[in-house]
């Protein structure tokens, strides 16, 4: 065996997990368009599971990795595992970590001030990767054969601050800044044993990340409240539009809060039983058993807030970028456009929106009959509609043609050709801005979603004029869609999603690869929610799907919110409902009809109903008992459907969240906060 | 809950809708109103305002507004409602 063997590789390349506050997980889908049962029994999950425990607490998702060994000519010889013969042992080792609060400050589009950094008066200066004191770091931690056991990745942070002054702009719980102009005077207290996840092994010793609890935290007194403080304060842009403490960004980097979301490294090394040792990493020996990092080989994870959809895909995808960025990955590249395989799974995607956001339900005045809910003019997948998309003769054409024609390009061609020329942090990225009159005319066009240039009404605030702010398919989406429209295809036909041991195993790495990217989040940037736009550019990968070779564990996802409670709430129109849903419907299947509500509702701990515009804080309490968004599955395991579209309704919402709690504590005047004058 | 299109029925309630209805003054008080929005607003979402109070005798049936999509809403306890009929289909 080991003389076949040239390297070995992880998949998935780069893993997702996301947060739960339950103790109990599942894996995320591991091939293509599979959608895996929570576990459990009695609940919506397409096999009988729950996504909650039995506290009602949301499941986390984990993320499992197989490891590959390929030949001198980098053909595949098989999976590695505890049970391949000849495999004595397998060491897994994986470093991640928490570097958000560490790194520069959000500032709008494109905006990495290397200036502007986040807890600005804490280790003042340095670089985010020398901030340690802010960082939440378990170190390189071990699981395999000589040692099975489950391990903790903990870390700390804020250690070794005492006190320090924050803006009076921001808000405090419990106290009231007398003078908003005066800044805060607050005590740090360390933040410790974080688990920012936890490293399992399954019955073959194949790895699984499980993600952390999605706890987060302010680690001063008075504690800071999540808020944007420029609404309150000389909106637009708060008292400073040069403070990323107070402006229009302030959510993204709230001084002294943390999260346990995470991202790094994984790599693998196997020694067989003639003692040959294989790692993903280079250099690794016997005697050295650390080595070094080999990009191409080592795979990387991330955890991210949850995904209350999971059978629903952003019309852009973080897959979709990366065949943007490698073409030659793409298995299908050079292959007949193929209307199921290729525009298909756009059109569904479009028409799931309509479950989830109130302007492409059609319930909102805008959109209202022009939409893609069942009943809506846009309902791609009518059986009428169907038919023209699926026939290739130029009878049809102008449908499809229609459709086409809606679609929005990138402008400048792709989403990169309008990103600053290096990524961050090497220099201050200054916001590509144009001439003209901004781009109303461009909101016309399709998907109806914000870009990564930030929504329009934020840029007309900020007085910007900066390119795709909003969203476009990428452009190798647009060649298939501009062959349909051209009578350019083959129909094809709709496949079922397949679970991972019934793909060939020549396949079983790239389905991997592809399966743990599909449901994420593609586009709009601003700032991402399991990546940042960091990941549009080809030089951040050392290929596809492995990420560049000298990128340090956490400091990509250090570039999101902090904490991502504030962005997840405020991204609440127009920007990724697949993942938190704007709106959730009831579907009543006798009369064929729907109502909504909206999906952030209820009561927060103090009796306040939740906010659908100052929700920032509310997110933190809310987020693990709102409602999964789910189809109906009918006995014969097929989805219920209304006009050819998949039904969805809200399930799993815990119920704590409808009543008030019991003894709320009526508000009095609170008091001021301390200031440095006292 | 049904989901019963009253689209015509409700056309005619399309009155201009005010955070604070005028005839609820007379029925309710400031503080009682307040209670009953912040049940609705946490029973269906804040961007939700109650257009007018239909009975409160024993169960509250109160219509809503949300988008200019209107429903009819009834609750027991004025905590937890029921959607008795929808503008939307």
């Amino acid at each position: 065996m080991s003389s076949t063997i040239s390297r070995i590789r992880i998949h998935p390349g780069i893993g997702i997990s996301r947060v739960g506050n339950s103790d109990e997980y599942y894996y995320g889908p591991q091939a293509p368009g599979e959608v895996v049962d929570p576990g459990g029994s009695a609940g919506p999950g397409p096999g009988g599971g729950s996504y909650r425990d039995d506290q009602m607490r949301l499941k986390r998702q984990a993320q499992c990795y197989r490891i590959y060994a390929y030949d001198a000519d980098d053909q595949l010889v098989g999976e590695l595992n505890a049970e391949s013969a000849g495999v004595a042992e397998i060491d897994w080792r994986v470093h991640v970590r928490n570097m958000k609060a560490a790194n520069y400050a959000f500032q709008g589009a494109y905006l990495f001030n290397p200036d502007d950094l986040r807890n600005p008066t804490i280790q003042p200066g340095l670089p985010p990767i020398e901030r340690d004191q802010l960082i939440i770091d378990p170190g390189a931690q071990n699981i395999g054969s000589k040692s099975t056991a489950p391990v903790f990745l903990t870390g700390d942070c804020f250690t070794g601050i005492s006190e320090g002054e924050l803006p009076g702009y921001l808000r405090y719980r419990g106290c009231t800044p007398a003078d908003p102009s005066k800044p805060v005077k607050v005590q740090y207290s360390p933040a410790t044993g974080i688990e920012l996840g936890q490293l399992h092994l399954d019955d073959k010793q194949r790895l699984v990340f499980v993600p952390g609890p999605g706890n987060a935290q302010c680690v001063t007194t008075p504690e800071v409240e999540l808020s944007n403080p420029s609404e309150a304060c000389d909106p637009p842009n708060g008292p400073d539009p040069d403070d990323p403490l107070t402006n229009q960004f302030a959510y993204f980097n709230v001084p002294g809060w943390w999260d346990d979301t995470c991202g790094g490294e994984i790599d693998a090394t196997v020694t067989l039983i003639d003692g040959t040792v294989l790692s993903t990493r280079d250099g690794v020996t016997p005697e050295n058993p650390v080595g070094t990092r080999n990009a191409s080989n080592g795979a990387w994870v991330v955890s991210a807030p949850p995904k209350y959809s999971p059978y629903m895909y952003h019309v852009v995808s973080i897959l979709d970028r990366v065949f943007e960025a490698f073409p030659d990955a793409d298995p299908n590249k050079g292959k007949p456009t193929e209307f199921y395989r290729d525009v298909y799974p756009i059109l569904s995607r479009a028409i799931n929106y309509g479950w989830v956001s109130a302007e492409a339900a059609g319930v909102d005045p805008a959109t209202r009959n022009m939409a893609h809910g069942p009943k809506q003019a846009g309902n791609l997948l009518s059986k009428e509609n169907l038919a023209k998309f699926t026939d290739n003769s130029t009878a049809t054409q102008a449908a499809r043609q229609q459709i086409y024609n809606l679609m929005r390009y990138a402008e400048n061609g792709t989403l990169l050709a309008t990103l600053p020329k290096d990524p961050p942090p090497a220099t201050a990225c200054l916001p590509p801005r144009k001439a003209g009159d901004g781009p109303v005319s461009r909101g016309n066009k399709m998907p109806k979603l914000w870009g990564t240039g930030g929504k329009p009404l934020q840029n007309q605030q900020l007085g910007n004029n900066l390119p795709n702010q909003y969203l476009s398919l990428t452009d190798w989406q647009l060649a298939r869609m501009a062959d349909w429209a051209s009578n350019n295809f083959v129909t094809g036909s709709l496949q079922k999603p397949r679970p991972l041991d019934e793909y060939p195993l020549a396949e079983q790495p790239l389905a991997m690869d592809c399966a743990a990217l599909e449901p994420t989040i593609g586009g709009g940037f601003h700032p991402g929610i399991e990546f940042p736009y960091l990941i549009a550019y080809p030089q951040k990968f050392a290929e596809a799907f492995r990420v560049a070779q000298d990128t340090e564990p956490g400091s990509v996802a250090a570039f999101m919110s902090s904490p991502w409670h504030g962005d997840y709430w405020s991204c609440n129109t127009a920007w990724w409902p697949v993942q938190r849903p704007d709106i959730v419907f009831q579907y009543d299947e006798a009369t064929q009809t729907r109502t909504y509500k909206e999906w952030f509702r209820g009561y927060d701990e103090t009796g306040k109903p939740l906010s659908s515009t100052d929700g920032y804080d509310q997110m933190v309490y809310a987020w693990p008992k709102l409602g999964m968004v789910l189809p109906k599955i009918l006995a014969n395991g097929d989805l219920l459907k209304d006009n050819n579209a998949v039904i969805f309704d809200e399930k799993e919402r815990d119920p704590s969240l409808d009543s008030p709690p019991n003894n709320i504590a009526v508000p009095g005047t609170l008091p001021a906060c301390p200031t440095d004058s006292e | 809950m049904t989901g019963t299109s009253v689209a015509a029925s409700l056309a005619g309630a399309g009155q201009p809708v005010s955070q604070y209805p005028e005839q609820q003054t007379t029925r309710f008080s400031e503080v009682e109103y307040a209670r009953l929005l912040r049940s609705v607003q946490a029973g269906f979402g804040s961007g939700f305002k109650i257009i007018r109070v239909i009975d409160s005798t024993s169960d509250i049936r109160l219509e809503i507004e949300h988008l200019q999509n209107r429903y009819i809403v009834v609750s027991s306890d004025r905590v937890h409602w029921d959607i008795a009929t929808s503008s939307i289909c």
